[in-house]
């Protein structure tokens, strides 16, 4: 009955302030959203095991991450074979390539869909069968096996409208390879990640007999005995093995003792963004003990307001537990309500992302199927859990700090001055606490927002508008690759000849004003290697410059608003076999050829392996810059240099349109220009140059609207934070004043007394703040680029703001007790 | 009916010819929302060098204000108020600021010791407020003034670590370290239990006889009685200014 009173008496006291109440159940209600919001994107995208019915976590090998492409490595197949045989880390063992297949028959309309070539122990490695037909056989890897195909739900639900006799019919693939549909998989399977159907890897990737070019990856259960860094050290070992066996040839393979590394399987598709989200995490967490910290200290404050009626409980005999209860009744109704309206934040925002990574993903389908986003058992929990820390954070640590304090003195003389020097101090801690926590949180989303919209924006040296974009991809069965042999060179030819043939066709039409083929066209793809200049070079490889490298269509620059300011372009003599030409960019030109002598000299690449050592290329033109890769990316590169295409032929292009009138049009008109050209070539990720740039920054973006909100939730908590620590300090102080003033102190040094203990605590805050921000940059900057710039602008601005609004609190709240009679300060209760 | 306190005292002049404090028509109005509280109405008063006066009457009836207004901690309404031969109509706060630092010492009930301050940097803090005084003689004050409230032995320490009494002393240590013109003392026995205010009190004697300017706000009838001259302030008119037999029979 009496807790019932309590009760009664805490939403009395929290009704009859209304404006306190909603702002602290709103600080609580964000923080706690932020972090369940986070915690649940971390947790599916990120931190939680992929696991079947065994509950065994599935793993990752393959090679290092290729930091200088941003690129997955696969590994060499023999090489898993012989982890998978010589050493006992593992358990199963199932290999897998990502590819493209087209379906559809010849001549009509070819539907692109995400294939992925696996090992036919996947299904039984899942433990999840087909709902029709059958999964795959181990005989269906072997060399003149028949064509088979397993495809999933969606696919015979979307391309097959669910026919019921689909299992044993045969379809083209990728042109007119028969293949037969052997099996149905149940409904939102898409295992290793993203797969719309699977085929079998042939026997070669399987069972190799030695070293070859076949590269897969591998996903892996470890024994039950063997953990993730147990298997990382077989690992480490394993590589040194190979690194010994490898002839030169091979040598390039294990980098520095790098090669077959394991990962769980979600950070292996994360790893460019992991840094980014271990900041995220980091920032969502201060985020949330700023929330605590500005609850705390009003609540903290209140008790203070109440500290003479608590002095009063007290001395009538109420234990002190029962005082705690009384106190804390207050943070559990905030904490409770704001937990509630966080969980409907973070559902709201859960929806909203997913809503956006399907967007993102809706062109090219490269979605992994785990990233569908919802708040489960474990995020309930970790509210509940934040909810009861919260609780003791901001109620029951004022509450027992009050407890602590003089009430005799208290209740003899009934001031604040009575207030322990405890509460003085804990006020310090708090007002350095949320000036580190409000430097680090604006001070990262901030470079996030920057580097974004910069990205977004920039000037990747091409024309935009009017263009659009696509990949092509052409069926091998039609456009063989025989390589290392007689027909390769004709092989090329023929491939070039496509492109050519596909670019006539469209400038045939009148929407079309013209058409390049590039292998990543600028503001996507982006790598570096490499490169000696003849005669210069350098000691070890990777001290000489280094470059993007693009193969490129001959003839067509404009297309992008490109041109050609030293030499030539390329042209007919630059597609004969042997041909070394190579085109490079102004900033190599100004950069490396100052004098004006980059056409005609010779370049080549350097690397460990010296390889193609005698490949000369001779620089035979100049093209103005362009930017491959976002400006975010580490691989993005300002000096391109690019390769004829004709001599090459490669059988997976990108085309950028020139085109004038409606951009469906010009769709229409691309469709139909291949299928006249040959309509056995694929053509996917069909969209706007626009689209197209913006595409590898869609994720940060998304990322970055996150850090935006938390911005703008950290702007609000450090102003009003900031605020309420510093003026609730010079509140403390206040008798302190009306002494000092008593004793003649003249009114600019009490305000230069106060202006100098914030600026000690600025100088705290902010160089422990700028510090933690270092070193959150420094987990992203292995997969990210940060301006000087935006470094400037987020280092130096940032705690500039909060330098302004440390000040102005302290200032304000100095003057207005300053502006008063002394008399006031000094009875100030 | 208005009491003017100079007639109502013909011993006054005798005890000392220069007035330290003169008030003439002294009025103080407090406005909360729509309510005038007159806290002093018309009140005049002088008080000599070398005086040391009482100030009593029942709670609210405007001592406190008064002794605010005298310590220049607060600006009257209406009236006149003289302070060491300076006018403190219109001062700036600035000027203020420096009549109260030099002139005026302050005793208050609750010590108001400044509790991150040494005992000695607390005694030293309205010193530091004065460009005329060099480190050194800074650091002679203090110690004299420790040495006349009897706590050199305490100097580093903080007043957490005092006694009521002992940070009452230092209290009284701050208040005379500057050689003020007069002492104002707000129930300077209140906080304290009365071995230690007997030890306040006795203090506050001495300092007098050493021809110190004091003026109390008490209280205790016993404590009002050790001065030689007590006004009693009712509903914020003094009505009644006496010189105290006792004190003048002790002082004979």
């Amino acid at each position: 009955m009496s807790v019932a009173i309590d009760i009664k008496y805490a939403a009395r006291l929290l009704a009859k302030k209304p404006r306190f109440t909603a702002l602290t159940i709103l600080i609580v209600a964000i923080g706690l959203g932020l972090t369940l919001y986070t915690y649940s994107l971390l947790n599916q995208l990120l931190f939680s095991d992929i696991k079947f019915a065994d509950n065994k976590p599935v793993y990752i090998i393959e090679g290092t991450y290729d930091k200088t492409h941003l690129e997955r490595r696969e590994a060499n197949a023999i090489d898993l074979y012989n982890l998978k045989n010589d050493t006992s880390i593992i358990d199963e063992l199932g290999l897998y390539v990502e590819g493209t297949t087209f379906v559809g028959e010849p001549g009509g309309t070819l539907r692109k869909f995400n294939a992925s070539y696996v090992s036919s122990n996947l299904f039984s490695f899942t433990g999840i069968k087909p709902m029709l037909g059958r999964s795959l056989l181990p005989s269906d890897h072997e060399d003149g096996a028949e064509e088979v195909l397993v495809i999933g739900y969606d696919m015979w639900q979307g391309y097959f409208n669910g026919e019921q006799d689909i299992v044993g019919k045969t379809v083209s693939i990728d042109g007119d390879d028969p293949a037969k549909i052997v099996g149905i998989m149940p409904q939102g399977f898409a295992f290793p990640a993203i797969a719309d159907m699977w085929q079998p890897l042939d026997e070669e990737a399987i069972a190799p007999t030695k070293r070859n070019r076949r590269w897969v990856s591998s996903f892996v259960k470890l024994k039950d005995s063997i953990s993730l860094n147990e298997a990382r050290s077989v690992l480490k070992t394993t590589n040194l093995s190979i690194a010994n066996s490898l002839d030169d040839n091979w040598r390039w393979l294990v980098d520095d003792g790098e090669y077959l590394t394991i990962e769980p399987m979600k950070k292996a598709h994360l790893l460019q963004y992991h840094g980014m989200f271990i900041a995220l995490m980091f920032v969502v967490i201060l985020i949330l003990a700023l929330a605590c910290i500005n609850v705390g200290n009003l609540l903290l404050s209140r008790v203070n307001e109440r500290i003479k009626e608590v002095a009063v409980r007290i001395a009538l005999g109420v234990p002190q537990q029962r005082l705690i209860l009384q106190m804390l009744l207050e943070s559990i109704f905030i904490c409770s309500i704001g937990g509630i309206l966080g969980l409907l934040l973070a559902g709201y925002g859960l929806d909203i992302t997913n809503s956006v990574l399907r967007d993102i993903f809706k062109i090219d389908g490269y979605m992994p199927y785990w990233w569908s986003l919802a708040i489960d058992g474990s995020g309930i929990a970790l509210l509940v859990a934040t909810v009861i820390l919260m609780i003791v954070v901001t109620g029951l640590i004022p509450a027992t700090q009050s407890l602590r304090s003089d009430f005799n003195a208290l209740l003899r003389d009934g001031t604040r001055g009575a207030l322990s020097k405890r509460a003085a101090r804990t006020t310090k801690v708090l007002v350095v606490s949320e000036i580190i926590l409000s430097c680090v949180v604006l001070i990262m989303a901030s470079i996030i927002l920057i580097s974004t919209y910069s990205a977004s924006n920039a000037d990747y040296g091409v024309e935009t508008e009017n263009r659009l974009t696509a990949t092509l991809q052409l069926p091998p069965s039609e456009f063989e690759i025989r390589s290392d042999t007689e027909f390769e060179y004709e092989d090329r030819l023929r491939r070039s000849a496509f492109y050519y043939a596909l670019k006539d066709e469209l400038t045939r039409r009148d929407n079309i004003e013209n058409a390049i083929f590039m292998t990543q066209l600028p503001g996507t793809g982006g790598g570096t290697s490499y490169f000696e200049i003849e005669g210069r070079a350098a000691e070890v490889f990777d001290e000489n410059p280094y470059s993007n490298n693009e193969g490129i269509s001959h003839g067509e620059l404009n297309t992008l608003g490109m041109r050609v300011v030293d030499g030539r372009d390329f042209n007919f003599q630059d597609a004969e076999d042997g041909a070394r030409s190579i085109l490079v960019n102004e900033s190599i030109a100004r950069d490396f050829f100052p004098e004006g002598d980059a056409v005609g000299s010779r370049v080549r690449r350097a690397s460990q392996a010296q390889e193609n050592t005698n490949d000369w290329f001779t620089i035979v033109g100049v093209v103005s810059d362009t930017f491959h890769g976002s400006l975010m990316d580490i691989s993005s590169a300002q000096y391109n240099t690019y390769h004829s295409m004709d001599n090459w032929g490669p059988w997976r292009m990108q085309i950028a349109l020139h085109y004038v009138g409606h951009e469906q049009l010009a769709r229409n008109t691309l469709i139909d220009a291949i299928n006249t050209v040959n309509s056995n070539v694929g053509m996917y990720n069909l969209q706007s140059y626009n689209e197209l740039i913006k595409k590898p920054t869609l994720l940060i973006a998304s990322v970055s609207k996150i850090f935006l909100i938390c911005g703008i939730v950290a702007a609000f908590l450090a102003a009003s934070g900031i605020y309420a620590v510093a003026a609730n300090s010079v509140q403390q102080r206040t008798q302190e004043i009306g002494v000092r003033r008593a004793l003649g102190a003249p009114d600019n040094l009490i305000v230069r007394m106060f202006i100098v203990q914030a600026s000690w605590q600025l100088i705290v805050g902010v160089c422990a703040g700028i510090g933690i921000s270092l070193w959150l940059i420094s987990l992203m900057s292995s997969t990210m680029v940060f301006s000087l710039n935006t470094l400037i602008v987020a280092m130096v601005g940032m705690p500039l703001i909060i330098v302004f609004m440390v000040l102005l609190a302290t200032l304000v709240p100095t003057k207005r007790v300053i502006e008063k009679e002394p008399a006031y300060a000094l009875h100030y209760n | 009916m208005s009491i003017d306190a100079t007639s109502t005292n013909p011993n006054a002049e005798k005890v000392n010819d220069l007035p330290i404090v003169q008030l003439i028509g002294i009025n103080k109005v407090f406005y909360a929302d729509d309510l005038e509280t007159h806290a002093l109405n018309d009140v005049n008063l002088q008080i000599t060098k070398g005086e040391y006066i009482s100030i009593t009457g029942p709670s609210g009836c405007g001592k406190s204000t008064l002794l605010s207004l005298l310590g220049l901690l607060d600006t009257a309404t209406g009236g006149e108020y003289t302070l060491a031969g300076h006018n403190t109509h219109g001062l700036s706060r600035e000027e203020r600021a420096a009549i109260r630092n030099k002139e005026i010492g302050f005793v208050f009930q609750a010590f108001n010791l400044i509790s991150d301050l040494s005992v000695a940097e607390n005694i030293e803090l309205p010193l530091t407020y004065r460009n005329d005084i060099s480190k050194a003689l800074r650091q002679s004050m203090v110690e004299d003034a420790l040495q006349k409230v009897d706590m050199q032995h305490r100097a580093n320490h903080y007043p957490s670590q005092l006694s009521g009494g002992q940070q009452q002393r230092v209290a009284v240590a701050r208040a005379i370290a500057g050689n003020p013109s007069l002492i104002l003392a707000d129930e300077p026995t209140g906080n304290l239990d009365s071995k230690n205010a007997a030890v306040v009190m006795s203090l506050l004697d001495q300092l007098h006889q050493q021809g110190a300017t004091i003026c109390m706000v008490t209280h205790d009838p016993k404590s009002a009685l050790r001065a030689q001259r007590t006004i009693e302030i009712f509903d914020g008119k003094i009505v009644v200014d006496q010189i105290n037999e006792v004190t003048q029979a002790i002082a004979v």
